[in-house]
């Protein structure tokens, strides 16, 4: 099919939309409302184009063969730049001081400032540990409620009122606390005005770095060593490890441990706790890393709570082992340790308050950062990721596998609990521990594996919306035994807390590089890491042990988000 | 009033309708000219024709617009009064075109008061129903304009936010509950039956009278009569200055020999619409009615696309400057582009019509805005 743009010929496919089909030949129409990961939905109007003679909103009209279209003339420049000054005039003035989807879509419109007064004074809503929301920076480009309700299938928030006083709120007007939100934060990462972001805690660890007569210990998690670089300028996918340890330093950590040595040990509770099940015919066995999946499961599914693993996630087996293991080794209080974890999640924030998470008697983890939050306190204390020397993790809680390393991407439990959980029942190691099925981003994934004579069934899903289907089938009796789910499109690595503009391309990225920090590593099966070894043999005894139960594993609710 | 377009059918024409294979209907309703009575003025046969033709399996469905919200339109609800059973005849045979099993009515809440009427005409109408197994229920809305558009209608009954949706895909292909559905104005279903018993005229319609009259009220009117005769009838209150046609359709100057012809209004840069007729006489002002009905669209916007959320709040801002006589020749030229602007870009029809009172204002009584700025 062929149609023209300004004049120049150009191919496309049916069911294209007009804005793919420009943008793909390097012809660029300003949008706002528009997501590549989600439905148009023509809210703002900024795209509009002229097509056949007639105005139209590029982002939601299909392609035609033979259309004449114009993105460029004076009229369309100008309807355009008035659209834009409308939206922009309806923010405070603070959200168009900042770089964000807006003041970039006002700088193509050639807009440089409102031309009328904003006018609203709205309540913030802080009532989240994980989420804020500021409606006053608020365009209603309805990604949040769309990524809400129809990747997540949460439905927590929604638009309330009508007009100039229409705005997101909390389901039959409750703060979002009181609302079934998950805490995924995937509408902070669509927000293109930072109306909706993390409950920041970049200040308080500032604050917390300044503090005389602690240690500061800072862990951080898989997939934001692949994704950090690209808040900071860098191309999407790039490996900065090395970087951000050095970083961390020269930012005033004094000790900086790996995510990925305790997605080790998770991995090596949880194969533990599959073969138990397996043994005791009490599958399937749901992975359970990722917090905002327990809050779906718990609010939404009450009756597979029992099916959850007990393991903690790697955050808070990390947290646990610094104030006890690590707290212990120093010859140091738990009460002297400040910290701090990094963390491409926002539900990873309420995670780490919720009571049960005080293992070492005070609360494990103190605060956590996003990916995000990690880039703006960089930028505040003027370190420069790119020109940092690279420097490795601190000992003992720094080694880890390839396996560890997966935890960041969907089916990366699933394939890191497989290759151990393959060798606790068979005996010996998997010819080839790629296991490709657990890959890619196709929202279920669905397989089996032959392990010692048996079938075993396993199940991936990742977006919630896609867990709930998963859910619903085995509701009505379908069994499988293995089943992981993440929250987030793409796994941890489109967490909620990643840098904005996250599409599947940059997924993608991301992905890929995961897989190469996992195959660039000597070892790649989590019960081949050493320290986790150590530690067992120091520390923990055995998996399953007491002493591994009360440090490294957790209770759940009988129904309801965990408190 | 007396008007052939209400008389009682009494199931005549649903009789002679029934005998007729859905093909047949389709092809007597085109052959009609009847076109919708809902504002747009889509050929009804057409519609029907879409609707039987949309693809995929399941059930269909015959909803009737009865959110008869546009300022100074009120014959859908003399209709509903005074012939409710002639629209009940209509959406029956719509039904028996899509062998829909399921209709509804989407009363506006406001006219909740009518509903008893209604009632009782589905009541009567039990024979016709239970033989076909028709289930047609009432729905009430909540006090919304937008839910005039009939796809914020079918998200209403979906229990949705009534939000209207993009077109295409139009109700006749995916409408309620994603299946096809025909939507038509109470106005349009009343004038089916009719047409089965010989008694339609195309020409004729209903048109709502009201402003500086000493009778306002519903009046028929012919294709080609002189807006002159027609207000002659309804007893002007001084000396009219202009028509305005509902909120939404723009105002002209008054002309007595003026034809009331769709073209002649269009011609004038106005839309007739449902032919809701706002006279405006000499003793006020034009701008005093834009600022006004502007107010109307700040309350009545549904907020789903920027201009119409934002670009309307902002109009009202300046109609009420200008209005307190501190407005300048720039605010009459940004108010201009924002017309402009919302006329072209907004989401949805309502949306797009809703500056056409700004811009026919400022085409033909320009020197009374100019009056008032500095």
């Amino acid at each position: 099919m062929h149609l023209t743009i300004d004049g120049k010929y150009i191919e496309c496919r049916e069911g294209e939309t007009i804005l793919q089909a420009a943008r793909k030949n390097c012809i660029d129409i300003p949008t706002l409302c528009y997501h590549p990961m989600l439905e148009p939905e023509g809210r703002c109007r900024a795209c509009l184009v002229e097509a056949n003679g007639k105005i139209v909103t590029s982002c939601d009209t299909a392609v035609q063969g033979g259309m004449h279209i114009i993105t460029d003339s004076e009229k369309l420049r100008r309807m355009r730049r008035d659209a834009v000054d409308l939206i922009a005039s309806s923010v405070s003035p603070e959200t168009i001081k900042e770089e964000n989807e807006l003041t970039d879509a006002m700088k193509k419109a050639g807009l440089e400032k409102p031309s009328f007064k904003n006018y609203k004074k709205l309540a913030k809503d802080n009532s989240s540990n994980a989420v804020w929301r500021n409606n006053n920076r608020c365009i209603a480009c309805g990604r949040c409620v769309q990524s809400c309700s129809s990747v997540q299938s949460v439905d927590a928030i929604t638009f309330a009122g009508r007009s100039n006083e229409m705005q997101v709120e909390g389901v039959e007007g409750e703060p979002l606390a009181k609302t079934a939100c998950v805490s995924c934060g995937q509408c902070s990462l669509v927000c293109p005005t930072n109306a909706i972001t993390e409950a920041s805690e970049v200040k308080k660890v500032e604050k917390a770095l300044k503090e005389k007569g602690k240690l500061k210990v800072v862990q951080i998690a898989p997939s934001v060593r692949v994704s950090l670089g690209e808040c900071l300028g860098m191309e999407p996918g790039r490996i900065v490890t090395g970087k951000i340890v050095a970083a961390l330093k020269k930012a005033g950590f004094d000790v900086v441990f790996d995510t990925n040595f305790s997605a080790d040990l998770t991995i090596v509770e949880e194969s533990n706790e599959f073969v138990e099940r397996v043994k005791g015919g009490k599958t399937p066995l749901f992975t359970s890393c990722c917090p905002a999946w327990i809050d779906f499961c718990c609010q939404f599914y009450p009756e597979f709570i029992p099916k959850i693993s007990t393991a903690k996630s790697p955050q808070q087996m990390m947290g646990a082992m610094i104030k006890t293991f690590y707290a212990g080794k120093r010859g140091i209080r738990p009460g002297k340790i400040t910290s701090v974890s990094v963390m491409p999640c926002t539900a990873k924030k309420k995670e780490a308050r919720l009571k049960q998470m005080r293992a070492s008697g005070v609360q494990d983890i103190d605060f956590v950062l996003t990916t995000r939050e990690l880039a703006m306190l960089f930028k505040k204390k003027g370190i420069g990721l790119e020109k940092m020397s690279e420097s490795e993790f601190d000992d003992p809680l720094g080694e880890s596998t390839g396996a560890g390393a997966i935890f960041g991407v969907t089916g990366g439990v699933m394939e890191a609990a497989l290759r151990t959980a393959y060798f606790l029942i068979e005996g010996k190691e998997l010819e080839d521990i790629n296991l490709k099925m657990t890959r890619g981003t196709k929202g279920l994934k669905e397989f089996e594996i032959e392990i010692k004579g048996e079938k075993f069934r396993a199940a991936v899903a990742h977006g919630l919306a896609n867990a709930r289907l998963l859910l619903e089938r085995i509701k009505k009796g379908e069994h499988f035994h293995f089943v992981e789910v993440r929250a987030c499109p793409g796994g941890c690595i489109g967490g909620g807390g990643q840098p904005k503009l996250t599409d599947w391309g940059k997924i993608s990225a991301r992905a890929e590089a995961i897989y190469a920090v996992d195959s660039g590593k000597g070892q790649r099966k989590s019960h081949e890491n050493a320290a986790v070894k150590k530690a067992y043999a120091e520390f923990l005894g055995k998996p399953g042990s007491e002493k591994a139960k009360g440090l490294l594993h957790r209770s759940y609710p009988e129904k309801g988000k965990a408190e | 009033m007396n008007s052939a377009l209400l008389e009682a059918s009494n199931f005549e024409g649903l009789k002679k309708a029934l005998e007729k294979t859905p093909e047949e209907i389709i092809a007597i309703v085109k052959e009609s000219s009847l076109k919708g009575r809902g504002g747009a003025g889509f050929p009804t046969g057409l519609k029907w024709e879409a609707a039987l033709k949309a693809g995929g399996e399941g059930e269909r469905f015959v909803l009737c617009n009865a959110d008869e919200g546009e300022p100074g339109t009120f014959k859908d609800r003399l209709i509903l009064t005074k012939a409710p059973l002639n629209v009940i005849e209509g959406i029956l045979i719509a039904c028996r075109v899509l062998d829909a099993k399921k209709a509804f009515i989407y009363l506006r809440g406001e006219y909740a008061h009518h509903r008893t009427a209604l009632d009782r005409a589905i009541k009567k109408a039990k024979p016709y129903l239970g033989a076909n197994g028709i289930d047609i229920s009432v729905v009430l809305g909540e006090g919304a304009y937008i839910c005039g558009d009939e796809t914020a209608i079918l998200n209403s009954i979906e229990g949705k936010r009534p939000e209207p949706r993009k077109k295409p895909p139009y109700p006749a292909e995916k409408g309620l509950y994603g299946k096809p559905t025909i939507v038509n104005n109470v106005e349009t279903f009343a004038m089916v039956p009719l047409i089965f018993l010989g008694k339609f005229d195309s020409n004729k319609r209903l048109c709502s009278l009201s402003g500086d009259l000493h009778k306002a009220g519903v009046f028929e009117i012919s294709e080609g009569k002189q807006a002159g005769t027609l207000l002659e009838l309804a007893e002007p209150i001084g000396i009219p200055k202009a028509l305005c046609f509902g909120a939404s359709g723009g105002i002209i100057p008054f002309d007595p020999c003026m034809e009331l012809t769709e073209a002649n209004v269009k011609e004038r840069g106005a839309f007739p619409g449902t032919w809701s007729v706002i006279v405006i006489n000499h003793e006020h002002s034009i701008v005093e009615l834009c600022r006004s009905i502007q107010a109307f669209f700040v309350h009545e916007s549904c907020g789903y696309c920027a201009p119409c959320r934002e670009g309307n709040l902002r109009m009202l801002e300046l109609l009420e400057k200008i209005s307190k006589g501190k407005g300048t020749k720039k605010d009459l030229q940004i108010l201009r582009e924002l017309s402009a602007l919302l006329e072209s870009s907004c989401f949805c029809a309502l949306g797009r019509s809703a500056p056409l009172h700004v811009s026919t204002a400022l085409r033909h009584f320009f020197w009374e805005f100019e009056e008032k700025c500095t």
